[in-house]
């Protein structure tokens, strides 16, 4: 199966470099939809309502792209949208919790179906720590230690000052660390 | 200013962490439905409206969207703070006489196509209004998705039909970024490989940041 916008892609991408057609939201959708996608995935979005949430989230981007700033990183920029986007569906439709892994079978790329295996467990087992957090903490902790992007970003992105942002990756790592801890102790939340 | 740096990641979470960043990407298929849709919404919410709000931009267009097709021109009208300047409009000086939309027909059935528009000029028509009609609007977005749904049943001589329809009654309309991108879709669904090549080029002079120009590179590949 064909895949779109590698997510291994460089989180310092920058619009400036996906403006050079001349072109730059068609060009964003086609670099960053496989990103935003799993973005969306590791902030908690339903598997089931991934396709809604990454459309809501590049119609806010077309109708914001007078804010979209070609001279700087665009992931941040998405990062924050997909989060309000995000805030916003769990606050209207109240049915954000997900199934604990609930992996989605892809075999795209997965050759190494041994290792796809462990891999599908450790996400999963990610997930459920991360379906734990705080949505606030576990954004920030997505938006760095997942997405690669830098703190200062990652403040601006959410809107919280700088601080703030580290406060909450430290207590993210602190409740995750715990999380999982527990589901690897025998009869722990596994 | 001393920017705390963070602690180095706890060995419990790496692996997981790893793990999560081999996460495979989404297939195509599901990407493409998203940008159809997107097709349809933008057309929904004002075509390529830009709401320009100092705060609180996106709750507004997601209400918009929430809201349907008169919120979303709504929402052009009150937020937009001064309408874009039109791009150029297509203009096929050597078309055939319009003609009434044809009726739909069964796939099967020989359907006339328009011959393929071999010059384009490029004008500057009148700038869009600023508030735009409801009514308007929607009769504009019935045409598009009739002529949508042309395409999805195989019916591109239909589809073109309600396009030549919708330039005729909406030369300068709201959702002309719309029309032109399945214009594009529908000349090559029609096999009309030249015309669909010639108007994907003005589609890209005149709508050079559409978030629609995927759909129209796809029809017709630059």
């Amino acid at each position: 199966m064909t895949e779109v916008g590698a997510s291994s892609q460089s989180p310092g991408v920058r619009a400036a470099s996906v403006t050079a057609s001349g072109e730059p939201l068609a060009a964003l959708y086609q670099s960053e939809v496989g990103w935003v996608w799993n973005a969306l995935k590791r902030l908690g979005a339903p598997s089931a309502d991934l396709e809604d949430l990454a459309h809501d989230v590049f119609l806010a981007a077309h109708h914001a792209r007078a804010r979209f700033d070609p001279a700087r990183p665009a992931r941040p920029w998405l990062m924050g949208i997909a989060f309000r986007v995000l805030s916003d569906f769990r606050r209207l439709k109240r049915h954000h919790v997900e199934v604990p892994g609930d992996e989605v079978p892809d075999a795209a790329g997965e050759h190494d179906l041994e290792g796809a295996l462990a891999d599908r467990q450790q996400r999963a087992m990610l997930m459920r720590a991360l379906d734990g957090l705080e949505p606030d903490r576990r954004a920030v902790f997505v938006a760095h230690d997942l997405e690669g992007l830098a703190m200062p970003q990652i403040a601006e992105a959410f809107e919280v000052p700088l601080n703030t942002a580290y406060s909450r990756l430290r207590l993210a790592r602190e409740n995750l660390t715990r999380a999982v801890e527990a589901m690897r102790t025998p009869g722990g939340a596994a | 200013m001393n920017e705390p740096i963070p602690e180095p990641l706890p060995a419990a979470l790496l692996a997981l962490i790893d793990a999560e960043k081999r996460r495979p990407s989404p297939p195509v298929a599901e990407t493409a439905r998203v940008l159809a849709r997107l097709q349809t919404s933008i057309a929904a919410t004002g075509g390529a409206a830009t709401v320009a709000v100092a705060s609180g931009w996106w709750l507004k267009t997601l209400l918009g969207v929430a809201l349907g097709l008169p919120a979303g021109a709504w929402l052009h009208a009150t937020f937009a703070p001064a309408p874009p300047p039109a791009p150029p409009q297509i203009v096929y000086r050597d078309a055939p006489a319009p003609q009434p939309a044809p009726v739909l027909e069964p796939v099967a059935a020989p359907v006339p196509v328009p011959p393929a528009p071999t010059k384009r000029v490029a004008e500057r028509p009148a700038p869009r209004p600023a508030v735009v009609d409801p009514g308007t609007l929607e009769a504009e977005r019935q045409l598009l998705e009739a002529a949508r749904a042309g395409l999805g049943r195989g019916n591109p001589a239909a589809a073109l039909g309600h396009l030549e329809r919708h330039h005729r009654e909406h030369p300068s309309g709201a959702l002309s970024e719309e029309r032109e991108a399945l214009w594009v879709q529908a000349l090559a669904a029609a096999g009309n490989a030249d015309a669909a090549r010639e108007h994907a080029r003005a589609f890209r002079a005149a709508y050079p940041q559409s978030f629609l120009t995927p759909l129209v590179d796809s029809a017709s590949p630059p």
